[in-house]
């Protein structure tokens, strides 16, 4: 009996370290637990001040927008392990993931903060650190058939063009984590987080901010070729209006920008074309 | 009984070691020959982000910034982790409104804290030590009838 109870008590001590070990997965047990809570996850979409405020192009062209439509679908957060790199593409590998089933048309010069274009309600709680999206023709006015749309006023010496600029190459952006001021995506139980659709019109027009031989100003296309096709102060194409009346150059430069307009604040996107 | 409880006590300090040794393993000692991080930023076109901003975040509170600098004329970074905090740490750099981010892993490997909840090794000991409770068990009792 004695040895019986020896031998008990060994074999309960071999799992002594056993559940030391397993002791590490405490927080796992945690995070699962997180899993099924929910809050809110917002989805904005940010032209920034070159937008809403307008800006000087490279060229010296002073930009004013009334409007900077862009026509946004599939918009999908996810909490991506690992986490996504736009570098390398490829889809993104989730393990949570939420979005709008809508297409929404949204001004981004409107306004003097980012837009809210949607949100997920009881989307489960954890780190939103990749999103994608498309940037789709629209089937219906004020943008019918394009995927963004620039209308406003340029001036530059006493020379004013009312521009109505039409984009049409669909592009479907992938990214990881926001850059920017703070981080995003961080979705609470009974709290509201959200993530950012950002886009960089600098890369489309040039920055006179900038200094003229940075690679943003060289790579970008600045205004003047739209204002040269101009007739009597008046600028209304769209992308095959564009191709025929731009140099070859300015035609390719103009396709190869696009891509490139989409964001994730300051982070930069994996884009492909549809 | 001296033999058998030699038996069994070496056994227990065998279990013990091995459980101990991939403890050790499992906090990652690689790490530490390794403890310091060189971040390198640059642009597309291969210039270096001179002066860019670093944000860094550690994954025990990944929404407030664990650390800030400035990367020196060639780009480059040098900072330590707290390899206490365990996880994936986040780097941004930011340079006149561009910026990128990577992502660092300290610690054990993130699927430890993922998913399954066991590692490998901790499944491969559980079994192990369940196998040799029934085994040892029967050898036992049928050594007593014998």
């Amino acid at each position: 009996m004695k040895k019986r109870l020896f031998i008990l008590l060994a074999l309960t001590l071999l799992g002594v370290p056993v559940l030391a070990g397993c002791s590490a997965n405490e927080d796992t047990s945690a995070n699962n637990e997180t899993s099924n809570k929910t809050g809110t996850l917002e989805f904005y979409a940010n032209g920034q001040d070159f937008a809403r405020e307008g800006f000087v192009a490279k060229d010296g062209w002073a930009l004013d927008f009334d409007h900077v439509y862009v026509v946004l679908s599939g918009i999908t957060g996810y909490q991506s392990d690992p986490p996504y790199n736009p570098k390398e593409g490829g889809e993104i590998q989730a393990q949570e993931k939420v979005g709008l089933e809508k297409t929404y048309t949204v001004d981004i010069a409107e306004g003097s903060s980012p837009s809210l274009v949607g949100k997920v309600e009881s989307a489960p709680a954890g780190h939103y650190n990749a999103i994608s999206w498309e940037m789709v023709k629209a089937n219906k006015d004020p943008v019918k058939g394009n995927v963004i749309v620039f209308i406003g006023q340029a001036e530059k010496d006493g020379k004013t063009v009312d521009f109505n600029i039409k984009l049409d190459k669909e592009i479907k952006y992938s990214a990881g984590e926001y850059v920017g001021d703070e981080r995003k995506g961080f979705v609470q139980e009974g709290k509201t987080a959200n993530l950012e659709i950002t886009f960089h019109l600098d890369h489309l027009f040039g920055d006179a901010e900038v200094a003229a031989d940075d690679a943003l100003n060289k790579k970008a296309l600045g205004f003047e070729p739209f204002a040269s096709i101009a007739e009597n102060g008046k600028l209304n194409a769209n992308m095959a209006g564009l191709k025929n009346k731009l140099s070859s150059e300015e035609a390719h430069k103009l396709n190869h920008i696009i891509p490139h307009l989409g964001h994730v604040g300051e982070g930069h996107c994996h884009a492909k074309e549809l | 009984m001296n033999k058998k409880l030699l038996v069994i006590l070496f056994t227990l300090l065998f279990v013990l070691c091995f459980t101990f040794s991939a403890y050790a393993h499992g906090v990652n000692m690689s790490y530490q020959g390794n403890m310091s991080y060189t971040i390198k930023a640059e642009f597309d076109t291969g210039k270096p982000m001179s002066g860019a901003q670093i944000i860094i975040y550690a994954p025990d509170d990944p929404a407030t910034p664990w650390k800030k600098g400035t990367c020196d004329e060639n780009g480059q970074y040098v900072f330590v982790p707290d390899t206490s905090k365990e996880g994936t740490w986040l780097v941004q750099a930011r340079k006149a409104g561009h910026g990128a981010s990577i992502n660092i892993e300290v610690g054990e490997d993130a699927s430890l804290s993922g998913g399954t909840g066991y590692s490998a090794m901790q499944v491969i000991i559980m079994i192990a030590c369940v196998v040799w409770g029934f085994v040892g068990t029967a050898l036992f009792f049928k050594r007593r009838k014998n």
